[in-house]
């Protein structure tokens, strides 16, 4: 049966008319449109869902197909970033350690308002005779050879030489070179003490003849009364052994010295 | 009143669009073209039914297209709604065409439906692709995806428009509602 072209012209301005007005209504932000799509969208969500996972092998296997080199490239940028990552993963641990070791160098609160820098320990080197510990810091940095190197436990040891503008030696208070002179807290007994070469044990030398108020475990500091080391700088505790013999364990863990600060005393070079 | 031809029309636009939404949207050839079942649906309609069909199932397939689609709701009925009367007009005068011919009528419909489509969404102020080399090499290969899925396209429009397939199409349509 033909059809009335004045028919399909009335059709036709009707859908156009009804298509703008649906345009107009949703650009105006009309409810009821948005309404309707997330409606649509949510009835149809199951399926299309049910769908996309039916087919993702297929899917799969046509994106595998036609990005076959993109997927390799990708694959090798992929293995490349876990590598890193495990790479990151197993430094964590001494990244950890360093950060421990650097709050440890750098909580030191005594010595009043003198400079201090802080330096990282770039090599540690023990021979049989000496231990030799090496940092980032020198002349550049104020550095003088004498100035008290301290970690926040306590006294470690002193700048031994600054032979360059960003490196440095230091002598650890286990040396048989470096004489520190120390107060006892407690009893205030004054005393001189020595490196013996080992780690663990400090000599000292007590100054005053009654001893009786000496006690062991009494925490000894720096005394001042040397222009290298400021007062009150924790060096260690006494012990007294079975036999009578005394000796300080010092305070710093000398196996744990990642960084290091330099109190920027008055020491004349 | 809705006839077994809508309800046809309604199950086809349906899946359609889940289809479309739950895999189509995904698969991309070249990492460009996206095949459009929506663009195949008003393709075989346009080609298969007189021009006021068309574009009636036009307007309502390209409805169906903003449901799921951002821009302006009701910017792919109108599209669809002049593509489809447009294709109907074609159909109308190539009655005769062989086989081969409706493939070339195919790809050209397929790559002038989704430009329009494009040269729409500036018009309705969304962001079509650019004007360039690379856009002209995508509407070939929409062409190449019409060529093939036109006869498809067809199959599924008869059974939409039409009682039986082989019968005398029914272009009545929108006077039967």
């Amino acid at each position: 049966m033909a059809k009335s072209p004045s028919v399909s012209r009335r059709i036709l301005f009707l859908l156009t008319v009804t298509a703008l007005g649906l345009m107009t209504a949703d650009v105006r932000g009309f409810g009821p449109i948005d309404s309707a799509r997330s409606t649509a969208l949510a009835v149809s969500s199951p399926f299309r869902d049910f769908v996309g996972t039916a087919v993702s092998p297929i899917a799969d296997t046509w994106n595998g197909a036609v990005h076959y080199d993109e997927l390799e490239a990708e694959n090798a940028q992929l293995r490349l970033e876990v590598a890193q990552l495990e790479g990151d993963v197993a430094r964590l641990p001494d990244i950890e350690s360093d950060l421990d070791e650097l709050l440890a160098a750098t909580g030191f609160d005594v010595a009043g308002d003198l400079g201090r820098v802080t330096a990282r320990v770039i090599s540690d080197r023990q021979t049989g005779i000496e231990r030799v510990i090496e940092i980032n810091r020198g002349s550049a940095d104020g550095l003088v050879v004498g100035m008290p190197v301290v970690v926040g436990a306590g006294l470690a040891g002193r700048v031994d030489d600054v032979f360059a503008d960003h490196r440095s030696t230091v002598l650890l208070i286990t040396d048989s070179r470096v004489r520190v002179g120390l107060n006892g807290v407690d009893s205030g007994v004054s005393a001189i003490t020595t490196g013996k070469g080992r780690n663990d044990q400090l000599e000292v030398e007590f100054q005053a003849i009654d001893l009786e108020s000496v006690q062991g475990g009494e925490r000894f500091e720096t005394n001042g009364f040397s222009e290298l080391y400021p007062p009150d700088i924790p060096v260690g505790s006494l012990v007294v052994a079975d036999d009578g013999s005394v000796f300080l364990i010092p305070f710093v863990d000398f196996d744990k010295l990642g960084f290091v600060t330099i109190i920027l005393t008055e020491v004349t070079p | 009143m809705i006839s077994a031809r809508w309800s046809h029309v309604l199950v086809v636009l349906t899946a359609a669009s889940v289809l479309q939404t739950g895999i189509f949207d995904q698969l991309l050839i070249l990492d460009r073209v996206r095949i459009d079942l929506l663009v195949m649906v008003l393709l075989g309609v346009g080609l298969t039914a007189d021009p006021r069909s068309a574009a009636v199932l036009g307007f309502f397939t390209g409805l169906s297209v903003d449901f799921f689609r951002s821009g302006p709701f009701g910017m792919h009925a109108l599209l669809f709604l002049f593509a489809g009367w447009l294709l109907g007009m074609t159909r109308d005068r190539m009655l005769l065409a062989d086989g081969s011919f409706r493939t070339v009528q195919g790809a050209v419909a397929a790559s002038s439906i989704t430009a329009a489509t494009w040269i729409g969404a500036a018009v309705f102020g969304q962001t079509p692709p650019p004007f360039n080399t690379q856009t002209l090499v995508d509407l070939l290969w929409i062409g190449l995806v019409g060529a093939v899925l036109v006869h498809p396209a067809d199959r599924v429009a008869q059974w939409m428009l039409f009682r039986r397939p082989g019968r005398t199409p029914r272009t009545d349509l929108a006077r039967s509602e």
